[in-house]
């Protein structure tokens, strides 16, 4: 057989991550391989979900180093890998809020900001649109945790349904509800934090 | 608020700026996980050597055990049949043996005598002084047999270990060295074209004969950057394929290993440089 013919069926995109995901079940240049791919988009949605980089990067390498131990028994569903994984993210996340908070609210935020300036990236809206993104945060932080995991994953996150649902080991219709559900909660818990203050 | 505010304030929050993890951070997160992997695989190292040792004890306690009964069954054969008064002494402590038999209508003493014997010459001679019965020690198998309560009815068989007599001896130094098998030589070939109008490296190696194949995996290093692990694949018939993402104009080290299923290389081609396209 021509070295030609085999192109198409063997690399995907560079880099066939099922096999990748498999291989790093037992190597740790695998799992580096998928670390590398990942790592800043965990980060990111860590951000987004924070608005704190020391956060993020606590969340990112708890993630990761429970992704590894964990990797021997990961086993290739709906959603794949990235699924799992920011699966772990987003329970590391509700996790962290349900340790820390006293420090989530609106005035908690604002402190974090003051005390790390340098964390916050601003865009164009500015103070207000801080306020309104603390704000949300902070109420969404005190939704129950899976009400918390569907909107992180489906939005926070860019997971499209499938991999959300895969990767909250629901089907979509299950997802579709409590996601509904998740976001009727938040929009009562930023008005009543809106009526508070 | 409306579902329709809060779906765009969601949006909002979603686009927005993130910034990028620090190059320190990212670094230093992908050390800690192989420091993990290190700290896993010596707290799993101690589990198995205990094993080992136990395993070694007891295979080499089998022949000592026989060696042990052989010599004091030929040691008790060269006994006077005319059992000495007390006890005899020689110069070599040699193999200490149960008080000879007596006569039948002898009155047995409480308290029995042993009796020390030249070695067999088959034994080596003795370098340490005696040593006291219950803590006989010798490096080599030399034998040693309780005495036992005397008695007529022992006359004929006080030569007999018992079944499970436990015998204490040192084993001999482990001379038994692990010797691992040299990883395969696979050959690896690497062809840069341009296909479709994009670069394109095929690699084609040669199949993995080891039994205990487990993955084939193809790592391409760029200079100046990491290894990637470009492809792998569990089948052993699967020996070729192709880098897309390669860039025209650089230089690549192709290398194709074959592991087991512990990830332990099996297998290993020489690097392969290829300049593309």
């Amino acid at each position: 057989m021509s070295l030609a013919a085999s192109l198409p069926m063997l690399v995907v995109d560079g880099v066939d991550e099922r096999g990748l995901a498999d291989a790093a079940r037992t190597s740790p240049d695998a799992f580096a391989v998928l670390y590398r791919q990942y790592v800043a988009r965990v980060h990111a949605f860590a951000y987004r979900r924070s608005g704190s980089r020391e956060v993020a990067e606590e969340v990112t390498s708890a993630t990761f180093e429970r992704a590894w131990r964990a990797m021997p028994a990961f086993q290739w569903r709906g959603g794949g890998f990235k699924a799992w994984l920011f699966a772990i993210a987003a329970r590391e996340l509700a996790g962290w809020y349900r340790r820390n908070a006293r420090g989530n609210g609106v005035r908690g935020q604002r402190a974090l900001r003051l005390l790390h300036p340098g964390d916050v990236v601003h865009d164009d809206e500015g103070v207000d649109s801080e306020d309104d993104m603390a704000l949300l945060r902070d109420a969404l932080s005190t939704l129950p945790e899976r009400y918390q995991e569907a909107i992180s994953l489906r939005h926070l996150a860019g997971l499209d349904a499938d991999e959300a649902a895969a990767a909250m080991g629901c089907t979509k219709a299950v997802l579709a509800v409590t996601l509904h559900r998740a976001t009727k909660a938040l929009r009562r818990a930023i008005e009543s934090r809106r009526t508070a203050s | 608020m409306r579902t329709t505010e809060l779906r765009e304030l969601l949006g909002e929050l979603e686009d927005s700026a993130t910034p990028e993890p620090s190059a320190l951070f990212v670094a230093k997160l992908e050390a800690d996980l192989r420091t993990m992997d290190q700290a896993a695989e010596a707290e799993a190292r101690p589990q198995r050597a205990p094993r080992r040792r136990r395993a070694r004890l007891l295979v080499a306690a089998g022949p000592v055990a026989a060696m042990t009964a052989a010599a004091a069954a030929a040691a008790v054969t060269l006994l006077p049949s005319d059992p000495h008064p007390r006890q005899v002494t020689t110069a070599d402590p040699g193999v200490t043996v149960p008080a000879p038999p007596r006569a039948f209508n002898e009155t047995p003493t409480s308290v029995p005598t042993a009796t020390t014997v030249a070695a067999p010459p088959w034994l080596p001679p003795a370098a340490a002084p005696p040593q006291p019965l219950t803590t006989a020690t010798t490096a080599a198998p030399r034998a040693v047999v309780p005495a036992p309560a005397s008695g007529p009815s022992e006359q004929s068989t006080p030569t007999k270990v018992p079944f499970h007599e436990p015998v204490t001896t040192t084993v001999p130094p482990e001379t038994t060295t692990t010797t691992t098998a040299a990883p395969q030589t696979l050959s690896l070939n690497c062809h840069g074209a341009m296909v479709n109008g994009s670069p394109t490296v095929s690699c084609a190696w040669t199949q993995s004969t080891s039994p205990s194949f487990a993955w084939y995996r193809l790592y391409r290093e760029a200079q100046g950057s990491n290894r990637v692990l470009l492809f792998s694949s569990d089948a052993r018939t699967t020996t070729s394929t192709a880098d897309t993402t390669a860039q025209a104009g650089t230089t690549y080290s192709y290398v194709i290993e074959a592991t087991d299923a512990a990830g332990n290389v099996v297998g290993k081609s020489t690097p392969v440089i290829v300049s593309c396209c």
